[in-house]
């Protein structure tokens, strides 16, 4: 508790840290921070490209349903990988100067969340550009993308405590969040996943969290509250874990990285 | 105003030294299965007691080696005290390497947003402080440039410039006053005693007595990691000098 009340009055650096990894990342490009915007755009023409002419599924639409899981999983990916190499990049940082360490995770994950919020405002754009208007179903988004957060953000303290201890962890994670990407229904639907295999993919809590954003997106309906509420379990869980694994050990930080 | 701003009891610091590292899986699994743990316990700080009052400048003296920077540290909260506690009661600005808290792919002036922020300042509070901050630094054509490609004495003057201009209740400096020309030393040199006239605090860390001597009233001398002196910075000084000669003649 005290930890999360030291994370609110180091609000400044945590809004600093974050403004500087965004501009940090488009630095000395022509169109700078426009890439954010440009970047997730050019890669959904090229995966709507790819899956309405290459490999074609039986779905109308498709592309929204793949949009619609894929930005989601993008931020998760991105920001446990950002995380992971967050407390061991920031070591020299960390032994000449006090700041809570809990804000460093943190303001990766944050970074991303700006990103990832205006890949979706691009998504939308694209949408619209192609017939599929908003509906008002997805007022619920907000409440996806706050699940969505809280999930990411217990994965990436972990993450990055672990990888303190354990630099396998740098690799192994990449291993790890490609064979969970194919565990997760983001280029599929779980109804595409054969009846005898359903129960050991309802372990995965990323099914629900992608599932909060392709029943608006995609469906225009609301999720089941059944959907939901397994979500938000499995991401308190996750940001639970997360943080007191991380608190628990970040007195040896210091020492390793 | 009796209370310490700044109190530590009985702290020591331990560092484990590995004679080989584990850092990853398969080395903690084999060290775990052969039963080889091999490190060696040092005690970099032990029995520290030191009790700060506001106002002081308090000087730390002692041989390379001898708990310096790790004293200053502990202050500065960078490391946890192993045994015994430490307790401050007011905000710290540390000094303690060449542009401590900058990210080198930052230009001279976000570096200044980005240390106030650590030292606990808002955006508004700082900006209201940069013209002086680069004023003082004398940094005015190179605040939009990268602070990687800084010199080493500019890197200090802009360092020294932000921390001593935060307004924190403790002052920590680490050998700093060594960079920057004579001119900036003086400027540096008064700046510190202004802070002290402020009522604010000081705690300077050196191996060169003549900086001490011109800035601190009391000195804490260190010598492998214990305290063996602490009072008035002259009679600390001559007992450092009698620690080296007797060493020497050793």
């Amino acid at each position: 508790m005290r930890k999360l009340f030291e994370i609110y009055r180091y609000r400044e650096l945590l809004k600093n840290l974050v403004v500087n990894e965004l501009k940090l990342r488009y630095r000395r490009s022509a169109l700078g921070f426009l890439w954010s915007m440009l970047n997730p755009l050019l890669t959904m023409i090229v995966l709507t490209l790819v899956f309405s002419t290459i490999m074609r599924f039986n779905t109308k639409d498709y592309w929204v349903l793949l949009l619609a899981g894929m930005l989601p999983w993008i931020f998760f990916s991105q920001a446990i990988s950002g995380g992971l190499m967050s407390i061991v990049g920031k070591g020299a940082l960390l032994k000449k100067v006090y700041i809570p360490k809990t804000i460093i995770p943190l303001s990766t994950v944050l970074a991303g969340l700006v990103n990832f919020m205006l890949s979706m405002l691009a998504m939308f754009a694209l949408m619209a550009a192609l017939g599929r208007l908003p509906n008002t179903a997805m007022l619920f988004l907000p409440v996806s993308i706050g699940i969505l957060t809280l999930f990411t953000c217990g994965m990436a303290f972990l993450f990055s405590c672990l990888n303190v201890y354990f630099r396998d962890f740098t690799h192994m994670t990449e291993v790890l969040i490609s064979a969970w990407f194919y565990a997760s229904p983001v280029i599929y639907t779980v109804e595409m996943v054969p009846e005898r295999f359903r129960p050991a993919f309802a372990w995965n809590p990323m099914l629900y969290v992608i599932e909060c954003f392709r029943a608006p997106i995609f469906d225009a309906r609301l999720p089941s509250l059944q959907t939901v509420s397994i979500a938000f379990a499995g991401s308190l869980l996750s940001a639970l874990i997360g943080f007191v694994v991380f608190v628990r050990f970040e007195r040896g930080f210091i020492l390793r990285v | 105003m009796t209370d310490p701003l700044l109190q530590l009891k009985d702290v020591g610091v331990r560092f484990r030294l590995h004679f080989e590292r584990a850092f990853t899986l398969k080395e903690v699994f084999i060290n775990t299965v052969r039963r080889k743990n091999g490190y060696r316990d040092l005690w970099a700080l032990k029995g520290i007691n030191l009790d700060i009052k506001a106002g002081e400048a308090v000087g730390i003296i002692g041989r390379n080696g001898s708990g310096k920077s790790t004293l200053l540290k502990v202050i500065a909260g960078v490391f946890e005290p192993t045994v015994g506690t430490r307790t401050v009661n007011g905000t710290v600005a540390a000094l303690i390497e060449l542009g401590a808290g900058f990210n080198g792919e930052l230009t001279g002036r976000e570096n200044v947003f980005l240390n106030g922020a650590i030292m606990g300042r808002t955006k508004a509070e700082m900006l209201s402080r940069y013209e002086r901050i680069v004023e003082f630094a004398g940094l005015k054509d190179f605040m939009d440039t990268p602070v990687k490609n800084y010199s080493s004495g500019m890197y200090a003057r802009l360092g020294f410039a932000i921390a001593t201009d935060v307004d924190a209740d403790i002052l920590l400096i680490d050998e700093i006053l060594g960079v920057g020309d004579e001119a900036f030393q003086k400027k540096s040199v008064a700046r510190i005693e202004a802070h002290l006239a402020a009522g604010k605090t000081v705690v300077f860390v050196s191996h060169d007595a003549g900086s001490i001597q011109k800035i601190c009233s009391r000195a804490v001398l260190l010598h492998n990691g214990e305290p063996s002196f602490d009072g008035n910075t002259t009679d600390a000084i001559a007992e450092y000098r009698r620690q080296q000669a007797a060493e020497t003649h050793a």
